[in-house]
Order: structure tokens, then sequence, then C-alpha cells
């Protein structure tokens, strides 16, 4: 018996990357999966049900109020309930390593409009289920750059901060509802997303990364699940209000 | 997932220790609880030792012995650990080095008398039960508890840095204040933590049991605080 068997999960920009991992994840662990993505969902949906899953795929972007709160009701409608949320989708791979001075006003409103605000209108869509239901499970992906303020970024680190800072207040928030909310921070992973951002920038990210590890080899997509797994099945049910560093050991040690 | 696996746990005799062994035989593993003193009846399913592992020549024989019989160590959960409710100017000279003892060297120790094993195996996981001490001030815990749970989470980090290239992760649980009857602690306290109750030995197991798996393959040298949101800004 999976460890998610029967709980319904949302899990925003599961479309692609590291999102389609935990999608995947989270099916085979028995959970009914919503494969929420501005990008196209139905090749994840495909993929999971051709494994024997159940998942249902919802066209969203979570900067609007209006696009979140029907994805939210679309889970309800089609599973009844919901038992966990993965606010995942963030720009990121879209972007470029590049100065502080040179990311434009609008790039910048664009990346906390998606990483922040679309944290915040997910949540607020889908509490509400989750106070009725009375419990749930909300986790939201930071990043190990907030942690170590990785320059380059800015914009993106600072989002990612904020995503640490939401998690704690809203744990202490929803607490009273049997909600739990916790953060997970990944260390540079190599997927698309952090090819595509370093490409052209000069930066050996591979390499000096695991000179400072203590795991001497590359993060990949697939070592993030476990804990994003875990965060939402009942063996982390006394945990809330934390962050949970999945980086072989290297912003913290 | 852990058949087949050997763990150990000290101070597995009662409390979060107890909680924490039962799991992993639950799943199948090969289970040893160290403890200086152990339950009358216990698990059928657990093999118990009795050791003090503040004492080297006590470490050296428990492995001793469990390396007869299994011929590995998969899994060591350091939770052997005492306290004592005792303001600063009132800690003998005694009572502290009894505390540092059990708590800081016992980790030293029982994880030293397990790197070469694990190393020869290939790798291995260790779960040091640090505490919210280790992190923040926590009333009704003594200053010297709270240096020997600091001084866990940090061996924490160093040991997954020199461990780490043998293949051994090394992390840490932290847990909140935890009662074997939640309803002992007072309203107003029960009021400050966000999931409106006391810890209970069992809310330690899943940090514990995670951590130790392969699914937390790529952590290592992290302090996870399992305190029901009462703590959070560390």
């Amino acid at each position: 018996m999976g460890r998610l068997e029967e709980r319904v999960g949302i899990i925003t920009g599961s479309a692609q990357s590291i999102g389609r991992e935990y999608a995947l994840g989270a099916a085979t662990e028995g959970a009914k999966v919503v494969v929420a993505d501005i990008v196209d969902p139905a090749p994840v949906v495909a993929e999971i049900e051709a494994a024997g899953g159940e998942a249902l795929g919802v066209t969203v972007d979570v900067s609007s109020q209006e696009s979140t709160e029907k994805m939210a009701a679309a889970a309800l409608e089609r599973f009844g309930r919901i038992d966990f949320l993965v606010n995942n989708a963030a720009l990121y791979g879209g972007l470029k390593v590049k100065g502080w001075l040179d990311i434009d006003v609008e790039e910048w409103n664009r990346v906390m409009a998606v990483n922040v605000r679309g944290m915040f209108l997910c949540c607020k869509a889908v509490v509400p289920a989750m106070i009725e239901q009375r419990g749930g499970k909300i986790i939201n992906i930071s990043s190990g750059t907030a942690l170590a303020g990785t320059p380059g970024l800015l914009h993106y680190v600072t989002s990612k901060a904020a995503v640490i800072g939401f998690t704690r207040a809203l744990a202490r928030e929803v607490g009273a509802h049997g909600i739990t909310v916790n953060t997970i921070t990944p260390g540079v992973t190599m997927s698309e997303g952090t090819t595509h951002l370093f490409e052209n920038s000069g930066l050996p990210v591979a390499d000096r990364m695991l000179q400072l590890k203590c795991l001497q080899r590359e993060q990949t997509p697939h070592d993030l699940l476990g804990a994003m797994v875990f965060l939402a099945s009942s063996d982390a049910d006394f945990i809330t209000a934390q962050i949970l560093n999945v980086d072989g050991g290297w912003v913290a040690v | 997932m852990t058949s087949d696996r050997v763990v150990v746990v000290t101070g597995a005799g009662r409390g979060i220790g107890a909680a924490i062994a039962a799991r992993f035989a639950d799943e199948g593993a090969a289970v040893v609880a160290a403890d200086v003193e152990l339950p009358v009846g216990g698990d059928p399913r657990i093999d118990y030792q009795c050791v003090d592992v503040s004492c080297a020549d006590d470490v050296t024989g428990l492995f001793s012995r469990i390396i007869a019989a299994h011929g590995r160590v998969d899994v060591l959960v350091n939770n052997a650990g005492i306290w004592f409710r005792r303001r600063f100017m009132e800690i003998s000279v005694d009572e502290w080095d009894r505390v540092l003892a059990v708590n800081l060297r016992g980790v030293f120790l029982c994880t030293k008398a397990v790197v070469d094993p694990m190393a020869a195996a290939g790798g291995g996981a260790i779960v040091n039960i640090g505490s919210q001490a280790g992190l923040t001030v926590t009333r009704g815990q003594g200053a010297h508890y709270h240096a020997s749970k600091a001084a866990i989470s940090h061996l924490t980090k160093v040991l997954a840095f020199e461990l780490g290239r043998m293949g051994i992760r090394v992390n840490c649980v932290a847990p909140g204040a935890t009662l074997p009857d939640p309803s002992l602690m007072p309203p107003e306290l029960r009021a400050q933590i966000p999931l409106g109750r006391a810890g209970v030995p069992a809310d330690q197991v899943g940090a514990c049991v995670f951590l130790a798996s392969p699914d937390a393959s790529y952590i290592t040298g992290q302090t996870l605080m399992v305190n029901g949101g009462a703590v959070a800004f560390v």
C-alpha cells in the first residue's frame, strides 16, 4: 500500500521538470493527482494513467485568482477532496543568470507574481476545503539559493525567501484546523531549467557545487521526490512550519 | 523498505527510542535496542542489549556483538539521552559531566563504532536525536541539556561532511516537548503550539525512519524539527 493511498494532491507546475517527478511519484504512492500547469498537463496525466494511476489535468495560471479558484473547483469536482497541495510552479528555467541591476521591473514583477502571489492564491483557493476536511498538507517549494544568498538571480532568490516566511506564518494560522505547512529547499538541481538558466553564463555550476558538498554527486530531480512524499504523508503529521533542506549537504553545513 | 536492514537504536528501552525501534521492527528490520535500563517484557522482535553509551568499553562490546551476530550495521539511531530540570547555578560539576557524557560522548562513541562497518558495506545512515532545546531556549530544561543538544546538531554537520564521502549520511531529528501523555501539558502552553497539543513519542518516528531511508538519499547534515510548529524561526 502506497504512502499516499487515497489522498488527493494538487501539484502546480507538474507538467514538466521537477514537478513532473512529484506528480509521477505521488501517483506511484497511490495518490490521485491534479497535474496543474500553465503548459499542457495532458502528457503527464497520460503517463500516470498508463501506469495505473488516477490523474486530472488542469491548465492554470497560478498568478491569477480566478484561475486558481477554477483549479481548486476542478479538483473538488473530480475527486471530492484535497489532501495536499504542492506549490511548485515558479519562474526559474525561463530566467537567465544576470546582475541585479540588469533585472527590469517587469521581470521582477512577473517573478513575484508567479512565485509568491501564486503560492498565496493557490493556498487561498485550496485551504477552505482542507478546513472543512479538518486537515491537509501544504508543501511550498523554496530554494537553497534563498538560504545561501546566491548571486545572479536576485528576484528568484527573493521570491524563494518569501516562501520561507509565508510557510512559517501560515503554519501558525492554519494549525488549529489540522493543516500543516512546510517547505522544501532544494539545492541546485540538474534539471532542464537549471541548464537553461546557467547556459552561456560562464559559471561552472556543477563542479563548484560538488566541491562544497558532503555527498559527491550532482542533484537530480528524483532526489527531491522522497521529501515531497514524506511531507505529504501521515509520517509528517506533527511537522509544521519547517524547512526540509535537500541538497546533499551543501548550504547549511 | 527496511527488510533485512540491521538497525541499532540507543536509549530504546522506552519513550521515543522504543517507538522508533518498534517501527523499524514493523518494517522487517533486525533491530537492536540498547539501553541502560531494559524494559520488563519488551517487544519479542527486538534484541535488547544493556549498555551505557557513555562507557567506551560498553559501546565497543555492544558493536562487537552486533557485528558478530549480523555482520553489518545499516542504520544507527543515537537516541540515548538524559535531562534534568535544573537552574544553571544549581548544576553540579558531576551532573554537568554526566549529561554531556551520555548525550554527547555517547553519540561520539556509538558513531565511531559504526563508521568502519558502514564504510565497508558501502554506506549507511545515522540519525541523531537532538532537541528543540539544541536550537532555542526551552524552559524546563537545564543548560547542560541545551548545550549537549546544540552540540549534537552541529556535530551532525561535521559528521555529514567527513563521512559523506564514505556513503554515510548523518542527520538529526529535533523533537519539541514530548510527553507520554499529552494531557499533562497545561492548556496555556498547548495554546502556543500551532497543532494544539504536546508531542508524543510516536510523533518522532516518521522523521527518523524517513531520514534513515533511501528516500532521503540526498539529505545529509540536516536537523529536522518535529514539534507541531512550536518553534520555527531557527
